[in-house]
């Protein structure tokens, strides 16, 4: 093909370093929210200036990073997944269950589970056109149905091996837990960021018409990205059950509603598309350090809700706030 | 080989028949034009061709062999066709590069992880084609529309198609970049390709293409050769009048002389903002007036700023001599002025809802007491509502998708005549609508206009321009630029005064 005679351009449209230090800042105002807390904690109370602190701030944010996951590969493919919390109940059930006979085998049932749970929900959605919120609405009833089947009362067997790995520390650190994070981290970041399919789940929750006429498979990606989802949420599960020492059928139910609060407050719109893994985790920071400060000042479970939803609906202000100063820049 | 045959395509959508059995030959080498009014089923045709959805009866085949499209990758990289979708196909949120190697992502992961980098140079290679230059990097709806049509169309050409449809890719663009695009037009059709190109520029069809092919209402009415691309001005006419044709039973409504000093109903003052000029429109008692013109000059940027949907504009705007503030749909509706989307389907009609329920929820406050609504009095407004307009429904549940499009329309004329309006702004009233339907519509208008609901209208169907209204303005780039009496104006003269 021969060149064309240029057109002219009306106005070249570059990004200036400082446009992209206020992007960063956008999409990363979740760590300076983290910080501040810790820091301000830190002033507050010597509880907040000791190791230990932190490191259960740690462990107890990994299944909320996982199960964020779950959640946000969902909601930027513009879905819900009200399952999570079930999927992650299921893998203690199962591993409680389980793992008498053996940890690695367990866990790969687990896994196989949570795998057949996801395209059913991904099937539901695509091909049977079933919503979303409906669909996994559904899948967790049933899942919470049959978790209770498997573990009626809490308890069952936990290895102490197992528990002893996912739980090791060095010192007052969390080493297990905090590689657990760095691996969610980077996989989660990876899948979204750096991968096929993460993009198409990015163009499917964008604008689901166009990413087909562009020639995506928008039902292929979505199953996927259900199956992503659950397996997400059942290594939740599993962290879960070694933290708790045992199966329990109601263990992931409150995992649900911090997932959407991570995701929400990492930045991810629930318009699909928009978002992605970092803001996330550093939701799921936030939640755990959060659950530490106010259980530490004595205050009751039904305040550390108020405190979400207040945290929650100041971080949305914020956003929106930055949208309308994004659109002024335009 | 190379040839690809449509053989009696027919699709239905609830309540309309898009295509009517089309069939024709395109071979290779060869541009082919498509034009017709909208609503015509151009659109659909594309979809259909590349696998969006498909015909329900009819064929499609390459060199005898017949194709079954089901999707637009299968359409792309199995058979060679490939289209630029009127409708921008860019996923807003992501990058250029991302947008152009969509479907073929992974091609770029370099040891499991995508090579943004050479995305960069390779999009900037596709883009390149065409002339852009542009950082790849900016998500795709920080660019003008102009560079988003480039952009779909240098994707299409990287996948190197047999058969490409460009559907209004020049709609946005200035007419130094369409010759550009045409001399890209014009190689890809000597290195034997086929090109459906698709434009509501008439100018631009004839210029480009050797074989015009003319769709109305979902039917081909036919094809004009144009391989020599001489006499412009008769295959123009002959083309227009295809597009417009005189219909069967086509029957507009007698006009009366209107005395000139009947009462001035609506009166628009200065209407400016950044894409009108100063306008300035009387409507008078009994009148249809229309505002003509090319698409897109403001016609209907005009009638949204009447009904106090545009943000911002400057102008005044005064109903029988009285000066209204509107500055939402609320103070216009209010003052009694309603606005008819031209895209009655999405902003008109709760589409699963009964014709009860989309006929009563406008004025519904009217007919309840203390906050009830009184059932039997609604049912039997809407009822006589139905019957005076000749709704045709079996019954007043009857779900609105279910209904033509004729009646459609008719149902949302009957919300807003329960409110009882005194003034009508009516976006391409009868689009897509059938002939019986049109002439149905066109009548109710006039008796409106009789009974003291003048309308002001955009038209943009030839035929209706001439045969409908009182008086026709004809709008160029956002001003008034000539204005026609409806009983006297000749059709050549008006679509001249259209180019400003």
């Amino acid at each position: 093909m021969a060149e064309t005679t240029p057109i002219p351009r009306a106005q070249r449209k570059t990004i200036s370093w400082l446009q992209k230090l206020w992007m960063a800042l956008q999409t990363h105002y979740v760590y300076v929210i983290l910080v501040l807390i810790w820091i301000i904690s830190a002033i507050a109370s010597p509880y907040f200036r000791m190791v230990p602190t932190y490191s259960n701030i740690l462990t107890s944010a990994v299944p909320i990073a996982l199960i964020g996951l779950a959640q946000t590969v969902v909601v930027i493919s513009r879905g819900f997944d009200l399952s999570v919390g079930a999927v992650a109940s299921m893998a203690t059930a199962v591993a409680s269950v389980a793992m008498v006979k053996g940890i690695i085998p367990s866990i790969i049932l687990v896994l196989i589970i949570a795998v057949a749970i996801g395209a059913i929900n991904g099937l539901g959605v695509t091909k049977l056109g079933i919503n979303p919120f409906i669909m996994t609405l559904c899948m967790m009833f049933f899942l919470s149905g049959l978790n209770l089947l498997i573990r009626p009362s809490p308890g069952g067997y936990i290895p102490d091996n197992y528990k002893e790995v996912l739980l090791f520390q060095v010192g007052d650190f969390p080493l297990t837990a905090f590689l657990i994070l760095v691996c969610t981290a980077i996989v989660g970041s990876i899948l979204l960021q750096r991968r096929r399919l993460g993009r198409e789940i990015y163009a499917v929750g964008g604008a689901p018409e166009r990413a087909r006429m562009s020639g995506i498979n928008v039902d292929q990606t979505l199953i996927k990205t259900y199956i992503i989802s659950a397996i997400a949420s059942a290594l939740g599960g599993l962290f879960i059950a070694a933290r708790i020492g045992s199966g329990n059928a109601e263990a992931g139910a409150p995992y649900l509603f911090d997932s959407f609060t991570t995701v929400f407050m990492g930045g991810t719109l629930v318009t699909g598309g928009v978002g992605g893994y970092g803001g996330t985790l550093g939701a799921a920071l936030i939640i755990s350090s959060l659950g530490r400060i106010l259980q530490f000042l004595g205050i009751n479970i039904w305040n550390q809700f108020i405190a979400k939803g207040a945290l929650l609906a100041s971080v949305a202000g914020l956003q929106i706030y930055f949208a309308r100063k994004g659109r002024q820049v335009e | 080989m190379g040839t690809l045959t449509l053989d009696s395509i027919t699709k239905r959508f609830p309540g309309v028949e898009a295509l009517k059995g089309i069939s024709f030959v395109l071979d290779e080498g060869r541009i082919y034009g498509l034009v017709g009014e909208n609503g015509a089923g151009k659109s659909t045709l594309v979809k259909i061709l590349m696998g969006l959805f498909p015909p329900d009866e009819g064929s499609i085949s390459m060199a005898e062999e017949r194709l079954q499209i089901r999707d637009p990758h299968q359409a792309r990289f199995l058979f060679g066709i490939d289209a630029v979708f009127q409708e921008h196909a860019l996923i807003p949120q992501m990058s250029i590069m991302e947008n152009v190697f969509l479907d073929q992502l992974d091609r770029f992961h370099d040891r499991g992880l995508l090579n943004y980098r050479r995305m960069v140079s390779e999009a900037r290679e596709v883009i390149g084609k065409v002339g852009l230059d542009l950082d790849v990097n900016l998500p795709a709806d920080a660019i003008s529309a102009t560079e988003k049509s480039l952009i779909e169309f240098s994707i299409a050409l990287h996948r190197d198609p047999k058969f490409l449809i460009l559907d209004e890719v020049t709609a946005t663009m200035a007419s130094d970049i369409v010759q550009d695009l045409f001399e890209i037009m014009k190689e890809l059709k000597e290195a034997g390709k086929t090109i459906i190109f698709i434009s509501h520029r008439l100018q631009e069809v004839l210029s480009i293409c050797d074989e015009i092919l003319v769709l109305k209402d979902g039917a081909l009415q036919g094809s004009v050769d144009n391989t020599e691309k001489k006499d412009p001005v008769a295959i123009r006419k002959k083309i227009v009048l295809m597009m417009t044709g005189t219909e069967k039973g086509l029957h507009f409504p007698t006009r009366d002389t209107k005395e000139s000093e009947a009462p001035v109903v609506l009166s628009l003052r200065n209407i400016r903002n950044t894409r009108l000029r100063d306008i300035n429109v009387d409507v008078r008692e009994g009148e249809i007036v229309a505002l003509a013109g090319l698409r897109g000059q403001g016609q209907s940027m005009l009638l949204r700023a009447a009904a106090g949907m545009l943000a911002h504009f400057e102008g005044e705007i005064s109903l029988r001599g009285e000066l209204k503030r509107i500055r939402n749909p609320f103070n216009a509706v209010e003052s009694g002025i309603f606005y008819v989307s031209d895209r009655r389907d999405d902003e008109e009609l709760w589409l699963s809802h009964d014709v009860w329920l989309n006929i009563s929820l406008g004025s519904i406050s009217d007919r309840a007491r203390l906050g009830f609504i009184r059932m039997k009095e609604d049912r039997g407004v809407i009822q006589e509502m139905v019957e005076n307009l000749r709704i045709e429904t079996p019954s007043l549940s009857k779900i609105v998708q279910q209904l033509s499009g004729g009646n459609r329309q008719k149902v949302v004329l009957g919300k807003y005549l329960l409110s009882k309006p005194r003034i009508l702004l009516m976006d391409q009233p009868t689009i897509g609508l059938d002939v019986g339907a049109k002439a149905e519509i066109y009548a109710l208008l006039r008796s409106l206009a009789n009974e003291g609901i003048p309308t002001l209208a955009v038209l943009t169907d030839l035929e209706e321009v001439v045969n409908l209204p009182d008086r026709i303005l004809v709008m160029h780039e956002g001003r008034i630029t000539r204005e026609f009496q409806g009983t006297e104006v000749d059709e050549e003269e008006l679509v001249d005064s259209y180019y400003g």
